[in-house]
């Protein structure tokens, strides 16, 4: 246990609980034993200093102390593909909190033309990513478990690059810090377990799914743009056209042919290779 | 669906209702837990389609299952014992690229033990063997689309 990391009034209000750690290797994995032992949920497994991390499909998450590493456990009653939509809450619960602990940028709306840099200082990327600058400043990882007659658990694990970023990412990479934020990893969870109680209100149990949808795109980055994806080696090229109820990616390709995605990396790189493919046409 | 949870879900009655069209069966039992849907039909029933493909055009290696389904469920209706999928997503046979299976063909599982994950959206779905058993087949690759309702393995 460690001083420093509180839930803000709203959420104390609202029944979430806390449980704070010096360090800890990772927090989704004691989320999980928790649920495993019964823990009804509600309740945020924070560190300031997460040394086991993990990103999708095993990828390591570099977790370096004074940076923030939070899940939040939740035993919802519903079905598995309608939890899968509580990435998007998570991502909408980041943003909001990011925004609160550093206001000093206007935000702005993307317009439909897809200029990347154009979506505010906190943009939001398919499927559950919250870009500062364009840069990876955050990492959401959400894991379920169905465990007996408790039900569904999920685990929303958020990591923030607070006051430090790997240097060595293939993609660019940036820190709240290096941005001139003056926020510690405990300001932050304050106005992330804040930012959580209205996206979950907004949610109600997936009921709430189309106002989730809606507010999502409003802060989405790359609507309209040339856009990458690849599912585990096939790649899907086209133009990024929205997110249908279920959330999923829907992508126009060149013949007009819309794809529909449930998991895949999304890569914006591929209006360089749209455009040669544009040259290359003429 | 959870054990718990006695509401069905709409999307299942259609699919099993899609697989009945399909098959040209006239009766589908499904049991999942203390759970029974029974889906007939004694008239040409209403054109039913799943709400969802993925992908449009699926990947060539992913295919080849999915042709060969519905020849077995001609001759026979879904398996005895096969574990459907509860989503759209991505199957994965390991925790990690290059780790051990959580199951292979032959071993036996308890209920509740983790058979494979279904990603969707970056939720990584720990999938749970609904009864104990031996695996006796996996019938999905590893990083294969699957879409709601398709048998994921077969547990006897």
């Amino acid at each position: 246990m460690t001083a420093g990391f509180a839930l803000s009034p709203t959420a104390l209000g609202d029944g979430f609980r806390i449980e704070s750690f010096t360090e800890v290797g990772s927090t989704n994995q004691v989320a999980l034993e928790r649920a495993g032992q019964g823990d009804p949920g509600k309740i945020w497994l924070v560190t300031g200093h997460q040394t086991g991390g993990r990103g999708r499909r095993g990828r390591p998450w570099d977790g370096r102390p004074g940076n923030l590493a939070a899940t939040l456990l939740l035993r919802p009653k519903v079905e598995l593909a309608t939890a899968a939509s509580l990435g998007f809450v998570a991502a909408l619960g980041l943003r909001d909190a990011l925004q609160a602990v550093m206001p000093s940028r206007s935000v702005s709306i993307v317009p439909d033309g897809g200029d990347l840099r154009g979506g505010g200082r906190f943009a939001l990327k398919w499927p559950n990513d919250v870009l500062a600058d364009g840069a990876k400043v955050s990492g959401i990882l959400l894991e379920t478990a169905q465990g007996g007659r408790d039900g569904l658990a999920v685990a929303i694990g958020i990591g923030v690059n607070v006051v430090d970023h790997p240097r060595d990412t293939p993609y660019p990479a940036t820190d709240l810090s290096a941005m001139g934020a003056g926020c510690s990893a405990s300001d932050l969870f304050f106005a992330l377990s804040d930012a959580f109680v209205d996206n979950l209100r907004l949610w109600q149990d997936g009921r709430g799914m189309s106002a989730v949808r809606d507010k999502w795109l409003q802060g989405a980055t790359g609507l309209g743009s040339q856009i990458a994806v690849d599912l585990g080696g096939r790649i899907v090229r086209g133009v990024f056209e929205t997110i249908d109820s279920d959330c999923h990616l829907v992508v126009r390709g060149q013949d007009g042919e819309e794809t529909r995605i449930a998991a895949g990396d999304v890569h914006f790189g591929a209006v360089a290779s749209a455009r040669n493919f544009k040259a290359e046409a003429r | 669906m959870p054990k718990d949870d006695m509401t069905v879900d709409p999307r299942f009655v259609r699919e099993i209702a899609s697989i009945l069209k399909e098959t040209d069966l006239t009766e589908i039992e499904v049991e999942n837990g203390s759970m029974k849907v029974r889906v007939t039909r004694k008239h040409e029933p209403m054109q039913m389609q799943p709400a969802y493909y993925q992908p449009t055009s699926p990947a060539p290696q992913a295919a080849a299952p999915a042709a060969a389904a519905p020849q077995a469920a001609a001759a026979s209706g879904p398996e005895a014992g096969s574990v459907p999928s509860p989503m759209v997503g991505t199957v994965y046979l390991s925790p990690a690229p290059g780790a051990k299976q959580f199951v292979e063909v032959g071993q036996t599982v308890s209920e509740g033990e983790t058979l494979l994950i279904i990603e969707a959206m970056k939720t990584m779905n720990q999938i749970p063997a609904p009864r104990a058993g031996t695996v006796t087949k996996i019938l999905v690759e590893n990083a294969q689309p699957v879409e709601y309702g398709e048998a994921l393995v077969v547990i006897a």
